[in-house]
């Protein structure tokens, strides 16, 4: 017998005992007047049959009519708690029997009820139908609701579709919109936003270093152009048309440079350029460099300075570190006045690598200018665009060479005066515990 | 040969919640009948 079962034969039980009587005459009978009860109804459907402790039968209800459930009671039947089986009544109806002993008014009785089996399983096969029934209904709604609550959760994907289709090269400042940033797809929307805004960086670098190129290539050309035409207005002498020629060479000679720089800085974004690492001092590779740009150091009565250890070497291209530092002292050169000084420096840095510092007695670097001094084509004072001045293409190459070699590359402007350009690379020959012991 | 899935990933999830639920209902009646027909 089931624990459902059991416990609601067993209410069935409290509430019939609770409803009977003994009537004057010595006759047990059941309230039925008490029809406000709320367990009444649920009791006349149950099959109910009362015994005297001799098998003769006090009470049956009206559901029972005629029929006996389960004959004469057996020994001990309900004595010691509830007692439970399979029966068939009088007229073969198999049923499920629960009876027990009770004491009502110093007579001993035993009160049966009983559950018609078919009953039972019909209800069962009843509610499993209803069950059955109503799956298709439940699924249905399921679906309506999951289709409606699927579009809600994709509809940012939609959003952002709309709004993907709507960006192209003109309109790059347009952004994916982002409805909740803390889920999954607020995050794609913020990686594809991030994503857009280097495009866009990258858009507005390329069309400025195409209008700056183009700018840079139009004043020699226009300046050789002038100097031509004028030359061809009016009869010159042969050493005034050299002197022309000479300084049209001048104006070919900066468009070269520009190009060269151009091309160098164009094959290094393509990747084309492979660097051939070496191990060289770095001071000699310096004051080679130096040597180079005497002529200008002289001419503009500059004290250059070399300083440092000469035996560390740095571990790099050779080829691109020397042009690096041939443009940073060119800079520094540049920006220098008459009469200054400028000094280097190479020593081993705090990380175990080579460090190269460049400082000057020049003007400095204000704070809005120094972020972008290596950009190209960026020159600090954009009014000067002179010969001495440069396309602003230098210290960008020097940035990619030194970067090309797991470099760093940076300045500093100099209490007082001055800038201080500065440049470390791998080194070979400096202490490894160097940090830690000082 | 053509294709049962359906294109829109909208569908798709709908049937994916409809098929677990009707998984789980079915898992549930089954055993609600063995357990009462077993009682």
């Amino acid at each position: 017998m089931s624990g459902i079962l059991k416990r609601l034969a067993a209410e069935d039980l409290e509430t019939v005992k609770g409803l009977l009587y003994v009537s004057d005459e010595g006759q047990v009978g059941v309230r039925e007047d008490y029809h406000h009860h709320t367990d009444w109804k649920q009791v006349q459907e149950r099959l109910l049959e009362i015994l005297g402790p001799d098998g003769s039968i006090l009470y049956r209800n009206e559901k029972l009519g005629d029929r006996t459930i389960g004959g004469a009671p057996f020994a001990g039947e309900g004595e010691h708690g509830y007692s439970g089986r399979s029966a068939r009544m009088s007229d073969g109806t198999p049923i499920v029997l629960i009876s027990r002993k009770y004491d009502l008014q110093g007579r001993t009785i035993l009160i049966r009820v009983g559950y018609n089996q078919d009953l039972i399983w019909n209800q069962l096969k009843e509610t499993l139908l209803v069950l059955l029934l109503a799956s298709p209904l439940v699924l249905a709604g399921t679906a309506y609701a999951g289709y409606k609550m699927v579009g809600r959760t994709l509809s940012p994907v939609s959003k952002m579709a709309h709004r993907a289709e709507q960006i192209n090269s003109e309109r790059l400042d347009e952004r994916l919109p982002i409805e909740n940033p803390e889920d999954e797809l607020g995050h794609l929307a913020r990686v594809f936003n991030a994503m857009l805004s280097r495009i866009e960086q990258s858009f507005e670098q390329l069309q400025r270093f195409t209008a700056d190129a183009s700018h840079e290539l139009r004043t020699p050309l226009a300046a050789i152009r002038s100097i031509g035409e004028v030359r061809l207005q009016e009869d010159a002498r042969p050493e005034e048309y050299r002197d022309t020629i000479g300084s049209m060479l001048e104006e070919v000679n900066r468009l070269s440079g520009i190009v060269e720089s151009l091309l160098t800085l164009s094959r290094a974004d393509a990747g084309q350029i492979r660097m051939q690492v070496s191990v060289f001092p770095l001071k000699a590779l310096v004051r080679e460099a130096a040597a180079l740009l005497e002529v200008l150091i002289d001419d503009k009565r500059v004290t250059f300075t070399l300083t440092g250890d000469e035996t560390v070497g740095a571990e790099a291209d050779r080829l691109y570190i020397r042009q690096a530092v041939i443009n940073i002292l060119h800079n520094a050169v540049k920006f220098t006045p008459p009469g200054g000084s400028i000094s280097a420096h190479v020593e081993c840095s705090s990380d175990s690598r080579v460090e190269l510092s460049v400082s000057d007695s020049g003007p400095g670097i204000s704070a809005e200018h120094a972020g972008k001094v290596f950009e190209r084509f960026y020159r600090a004072d954009e009014a000067r665009t002179g010969d001495d001045m440069g396309a602003g293409l230098g210290l960008s190459i020097a940035r990619w060479a030194v970067e090309a070699n797991d470099g760093e590359i940076g300045m500093t402007n100099l209490p007082g005066a001055g800038a201080k350009f500065w440049i470390r690379l791998p080194a070979v020959g400096c202490p490894s515990d160097r940090g830690s012991s000082q | 040969m053509m294709s049962l899935r359906p294109r829109r990933v909208r569908t798709r999830l709908t049937l994916m919640y409809v098929a677990m639920l009707g998984g789980v209902l079915a898992v549930y009646f089954a055993g609600v009948s063995v357990l009462l027909f077993w009682q």
